[in-house]
């Protein structure tokens, strides 16, 4: 058995640490305040993970479809397969590409997700060693093509359990897929040989619920002209959600953005110098490839990025006062109706509804569409919510081809060219 | 009727049989899927229409709705149904296979449903919510997603559709898939007493005819090629899997330099009618479990090892010399199968082909060159 079986969250730990020393030795104390805070909480929830995989808990590698608080049953070390490629896409010079080289040149697909092409290409080229592979069966085609391959060729004996999440969204379906959300956990108990400890789940999904309230806090101060957040908390937001869940850095990020939120508001400051001049909602999601490009929406274009996909969490927090089956449902609900699974992995009406009330209530002056080349279930929809939003705000939509985590597809200057281009009809 | 007619019916969307059909007040649903339980349908005296993209010119108004990173079948019946080609329809039924073709639920609700001449806006639009694993869990829940869709139709057209009609209607579309498998078995002979193109061809026929009169027709057909001889001059013998073929054309590239294709696992194909449904029991029972254990395709998450045995076993049976896979740009789910099945079957010594295409066949002479190479390669 290899003594690391985490080596990518290795690379991610190196370079957190590396761009954490950049950003507080290069920035005035004043500047990128959420990037700081996310990058003090994020490190320190890695390195855990790091210590964790040393002390050989088991690895779970899994969908970020997941309500992750769900392992903390277990003592683990979460590795969430489409959250790692594109972290790294984010923070390597050299981003994920030779990542999803490796499973191209395997004869994998090349206009599946980059986001679980990377961790392919990791596995393959043996740099994880995972000990249960699990994944919902939704949101996309490419959840349900990849997950296979990474058990069938590079894992072929390790435990690959799924739950399946139903196409609506009622009580029905919630009541199903909650079940299936307590057998994972129980079949994953028997695999490695743990009994899940429903005390710890509780506890997590409490600080979950924590991190909830200040999120939607930080939702409503946005609705302030200037909105006094960066664009950059959109894709820093994915990555809490994604990489601590169930955890006490979770809560403490998000209680640190609202204050700084708050200051803001309270003074009428945007996070930058100049005038916000245009606001927009993100229905898909930021580029993860380049770290600069959000800073560069709100310096250069004075362009507020209010909400992508993975920021509006209007949901309820889930109850764990009434007993194991119905926090099980309740993180069912809530997971699916998680950022992404909610757009995707059902009719497309919540998300033009959602959209249009965003823009509405949140003042937006257009949206730009971030069309992802592995996405084809929100691809399939651009025109409708162009529509939507056309007919009921009168307010533009740009969609871009491109791949969120590869910059060789369209590259961030044709990105930029295009949104410029864009804002130059606004004006 | 000849077997000419019934062929002739394939060139078409509609055909003469659904004319007469609609003549005397029947209606017709159209679907998207091989999960989308036809008993239930017939049992309603209704037809139901698989969806195809025969006859599309190209892609240009559905292109105005969808990308470019959808599937071009998809957006072939798209364009189709914008031009009006799919008015003979009185109802469409989605369900999650792929993430194009679901989303023909959205775009029909939104861009055609009361906006196209003939669609109006009754026009019902059903979903099913398919499991993507093989549980106990996901057996009921497909039953009940059955039992609702059954008392949907029931509601919408105000009919009644009981047992009897359910059982009757079992027997009636089992007739039909043992023919079929009759004919496949011709298919699979030294000699096979019929080529791929045809037996596509059949397939589509048998999609989109009433069934009693196709599977008379299929009947008749069949003892006729029972007397017939076989084709010996052919170079290899081919399995066809991967991304929809609803165009015999393509089947014809392959068998014009030699290849024969005498087995499949497509959709049109032995997906299609493999399965019989229990004709003992509960009805519902079992056309539940006829289309959630059936041969699956990508869809279903954790039946890769199973569709792989099939694949092995059709390989023995049918005496296959190379399999070819082709995978329409942009379907995920075929593509990702494709390519695992090019590394299982490396291990095993049988030669596979993976082919990329659009699903309008623009070059031709491309597909015909790596055809010809790989029959070179493997005879
Ligand atoms: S980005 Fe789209 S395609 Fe990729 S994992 Fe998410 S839902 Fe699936
Ligand atoms: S060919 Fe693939 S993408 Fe197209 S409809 Fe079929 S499964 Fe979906």
């Amino acid at each position: 058995m290899p003594t690391n079986k985490i080596i990518p969250y290795e690379m991610l730990y190196e370079a957190l640490c590396t761009t954490k020393e950049l950003v507080e030795g290069g920035m005035a104390s004043g500047e990128l305040l959420v990037l700081k805070s996310f990058l003090k909480h994020i490190t320190t929830a890695v390195k855990k993970y790091i210590d964790d995989a040393e002390q050989g808990y088991p690895i779970i590698a899994h969908h970020f479809a997941f309500p992750t608080e769900i392992f903390h049953c277990f003592e683990f070390v979460p590795v969430v397969v489409e959250g790692i490629p594109y972290i790294l896409s984010a923070l390597l010079p050299e981003g994920a590409e030779s990542f999803y080289d490796i499973a191209d040149s395997f004869g994998h697909p090349y206009h599946t997700c980059t986001s679980q092409k990377g961790t392919m290409g990791m596995t393959m080229d043996g740099l994880f060693h995972f000990d249960i592979i699990s994944s919902p069966t939704s949101p996309c085609d490419n959840t349900v093509a990849s997950y296979p391959i990474i058990k069938e060729f590079y894992n072929k004996d390790i435990p690959f359990i799924l739950a399946d999440m139903p196409y609506y969204r009622d009580d029905r379906s919630y009541k199903y897929y909650g079940k299936e959300l307590k057998i994972t956990i129980e079949e994953i108990g028997k695999k490695i040989g743990q009994e899940p400890d429903y005390e710890k789940l509780r506890k997590a999904v409490d600080l979950n619920n924590e991190a909830l309230k200040y999120i939607t806090e930080i939702n409503e101060l946005k609705k302030a002209v200037p909105n006094p957040i960066e664009s950059m908390l959109c894709p820093l937001m994915t990555a809490v959600l994604a990489f601590i869940p169930g955890q006490v850095e979770r809560v403490l990020f998000f209680k640190e953005v609202l204050e700084i939120a708050k200051k803001r508001v309270k003074n009428g400051e945007r996070a930058h110098e100049g005038e916000e001049k245009i606001r927009t909602v993100w229905p898909y999601m930021s580029i993860f490839f380049d770290i600069g490009f959000c800073e560069w929406l709100d310096r250069q274009l004075g362009m507020t990025m209010l909400f992508d996909i993975f920021n509006y969490l209007f949901f309820d927090p889930v109850d764990t006062s009434k007993g194991v089956d119905k926090i099980f449902q309740g993180l069912a609900k809530q997971s699916m109706n998680y950022p992404m699974v909610r757009q995707s992995a059902t009719f497309s009406d919540d998300l033009l509804d959602d959209f249009v009330f965003l823009s509405k209530e949140y003042k937006a002056d257009c949206a730009i569409f971030t069309a992802h080349i592995g996405c084809k279930q929100s691809v399939s929809v651009i025109q409708l919510l162009r529509e939507a939003l056309r007919d009921e705000l009168g307010i533009p939509l740009l969609s871009i081809d491109l791949d969120i985590g590869d910059a060789r597809y369209m590259s961030i200057q044709t990105i930029k060219k295009e949104i410029s281009n864009f804002v130059k009809t606004l004006m | 009727m000849t077997i000419e007619n019934l062929f002739k019916s394939t060139e078409t969307l509609s055909n003469p049989y659904i004319e007469e059909w609609k003549k005397q007040n029947k209606k017709i649903l159209g679907y998207y899927c091989t999960y989308v339980p036809e008993e239930i349908i017939h049992a309603g005296g209704l037809m139901g229409y698989r969806m195809r993209g025969t006859e599309a010119e190209g892609t240009s108004r559905a292109d105005t709705i969808l990308s470019k990173f959808n599937c071009s079948f998809v957006r072939a019946t798209l364009d189709l149904a914008m031009e009006g080609k799919y008015n003979f329809l009185d109802g469409l039924i989605c369900m999650n296979s792929c993430d194009h073709a679901r989303r023909m639920f959205d775009i029909w609700k939104h861009k055609i449903i009361g906006q196209i001449d003939g669609i109006d806006n009754n026009f019902p639009l059903y979903f099913l919510s398919v499991p993507h694993i093989l549980t106990d869990r996901g057996f009921s829940w497909l039953k009940e997603e059955f039992e609702f869709f059954k008392s949907d139709l029931e509601k919408y057209f105000k009919i009644k559709i009981t047992n009897e009609d359910l059982n009757n209607s079992i027997k009636v579309l089992n007739e039909g898939r043992r023919i079929l498998k009759e004919i496949q078995q011709l298919r699979a002979l030294e000699k096979p007493k019929l080529n791929g193109e045809d037996f596509v061809k059949i397939n589509i026929a048998y999609s989109s005819i009433p069934k009693e009169i196709v599977n008379q027709e299929l009947k008749s057909y069949l003892a006729q090629l029972k007397n017939k001889d076989g084709i010996s001059d052919y170079r290899a013998r081919i399995l066809l899997t991967g991304s929809i073929i609803d165009d015999p054309e393509f089947i014809k590239i392959i068998e014009d330099v030699g290849g024969l294709v005498v087995s499949d696992l497509l959709c049109f194909g032995l997906r299609n009618f493999w399965d019989l449904t229990e004709e003992t029991g509960n009805p519902l029972d079992a056309i539940t479990k006829k289309y959630y254990y059936k041969l699956s395709c990508p869809r279903m998450m954790d039946d890769h090892d199973r569709r792989y045995k099939f694949l092995q076993e059709q390989i023995k049976v049918s005496k296959i010399d190379g399999v070819i896979g082709t995978r329409i740009e942009f379907c995920d789910l075929n593509g990702c199968e494709c390519m695992m099945y090019e590394h299982e079957l490396e291990k095993i010594n049988v030669p596979m082909l993976s082919l990329d295409r659009d699903y309008f066949l623009g070059d031709k002479g491309r597909f015909k060159t790596r055809c010809e190479a790989f029959i070179e390669q493997i005879e």
